[in-house]
């Protein structure tokens, strides 16, 4: 069943008001896309079950802020799910390289929902993120996606930690650039 | 995380820069607080960080879905249940403020019970602080609990490393204060780890308290009852 964006706004605001069934309907359709940004940074079932519950529970109890955030409701809730996981990820170790974590990953598709992230802008950034160089983009992307912290990313480039920063900070300029073009 | 001298000049970096970085989860722990601080008050720096939020999102797009166990969404249902009115009348929330919270697996009512709480729990408070914890350990270390308190988010994080309850039992996990009866947290689910949240009252008693695991009938013991078993276990709240 494709939900829209609106769709999954006005489950938010119906959780906001206490509304049970709309957190559940919200739970189905956000929970796989969700549950994939928690095992893309986690790398771990479990681990990343139990962050999911989390950042369920955190979406119940705080619905109320979503309007005052300036989200889109997608963005909130992809924002709360990876930070929660990375707040685990850093808690665990330091972490190793594991360039492997997607190809280990069983790639299931896409869920249910309908994907609330315009494909046009999943488009542009890859294609911005295209025009870096490639280990540069590789680096924003360890960031985003897997959520890598400075240290991991000069180990994995095999870069002083600062060249790393300077890397990434003039990569992030270049994307914002590109991106308002 | 140790920063070299030759960086300290990117410490002026642009708010625009300090807000992709944010974003990103780049900053280290005491910047990253630093910056949520900020968040709460500058307009302008939480327009930044929005800006950033929207303009990376699209990068998730390529992280498969992925449905998680079915167990999780029968978890939040119980956690979200709102207490049986039969059971509890509308008041009894304030009548019983003792009890905490209901846990998962077969304390349904117990489970009820979550919903008064997480509408009494205040919201995520911006910094992160130090964590109170305690590892609730037997003599023979044939029983570890943990119990992890993060005032920020209201939330006791219970995981049981080693134990099992004896045949047709349940280990039910306590709160010990100074001024209050024996709190009955739950009962301790089969495996793995759960996350409760927690009203200010018992909020601010537990870095002062002592948490204990004893052995309950099916459905674990209440507050006006206190621990009927035995007392496996009683470890000192110390801070994390």
């Amino acid at each position: 069943m494709a939900r829209s964006i609106s769709d999954v706004e006005d489950m938010i605001l119906s959780v906001a008001g206490g509304d049970r069934t709309a957190f559940l309907s919200l739970y189905d359709a956000t929970s796989a896309k969700l549950f994939g940004v928690c095992l893309r940074v986690l790398n771990d079932r479990a681990e990343a079950e139990d962050v999911l519950q989390e950042v369920f529970l955190k979406v119940w109890r705080n619905a109320d802020r979503y309007t005052a955030n300036g989200l889109s409701p997608m963005t909130w809730l992809i924002t709360v799910a990876r930070n929660a996981a990375i707040d685990r990820l850093r808690a665990r170790k330091p972490s190793t390289d594991d360039d492997s974590a997607l190809e280990r990953m069983a790639a299931s598709g896409p869920g249910p929902e309908a994907s609330a992230i315009a494909a046009g802008e999943a488009r542009r950034i890859a294609e911005c993120l295209g025009e870096l160089d490639p280990r540069r983009a590789d680096a924003v992307r360890g960031a985003y996606l897997d959520g890598q912290s400075y240290n991991d990313l000069a180990r994995r480039f095999d870069v002083p930690l600062n060249t790393m920063r300077t890397w990434l900070r003039r990569s992030l300029q270049s994307l914002r650039e590109c991106l308002s073009r | 995380m140790s920063r070299d001298d030759s960086d300290s000049p990117e410490n002026d970096r642009p708010d625009e820069v300090l807000a992709a970085e944010y974003v990103l989860h780049l900053l280290d722990p005491a910047e990253r607080s630093a910056a949520e601080t900020r968040l709460g008050t500058d307009g302008a720096f939480r327009a930044l960080v929005a800006e950033w939020s929207e303009r990376l999102v699209p990068m998730a797009e390529e992280i498969p879905s992925e449905t998680p166990p079915a167990g999780l969404r029968q978890r939040l249902a119980a956690e979200t249940a709102p207490r049986a009115p039969k059971r509890e009348p509308r008041f009894a929330a304030g009548r019983r403020r003792s009890f905490l919270v209901g846990l998962l697996g077969g304390a349904g009512v117990a489970a009820a019970v979550a919903l008064a709480f997480m509408v009494a729990t205040p919201l995520l408070g911006p910094e992160p602080g130090p964590r109170f914890a305690a590892d609730v350990t037997s003599e023979s270390e044939d029983l570890l609990v943990t119990a992890s308190y993060d005032p920020d988010a209201a939330e006791l994080t219970v995981t049981r490393a080693a134990g099992q309850a004896p045949e047709g039992r349940v280990l039910q996990l306590w709160l010990l204060t100074e001024d209050q009866p024996p709190h009955a947290v739950g009962v301790l689910p089969d495996d793995g780890s759960l996350s409760v949240p927690v009203i200010p009252f018992w909020g601010q008693r537990i870095p002062q308290g002592r948490f204990a695991v004893s052995v309950e009938p099916p459905g674990g013991s209440t507050d006006e009852v206190g621990p009927t078993g035995e007392i496996l276990a009683v470890a000192e709240v110390t801070p994390r």
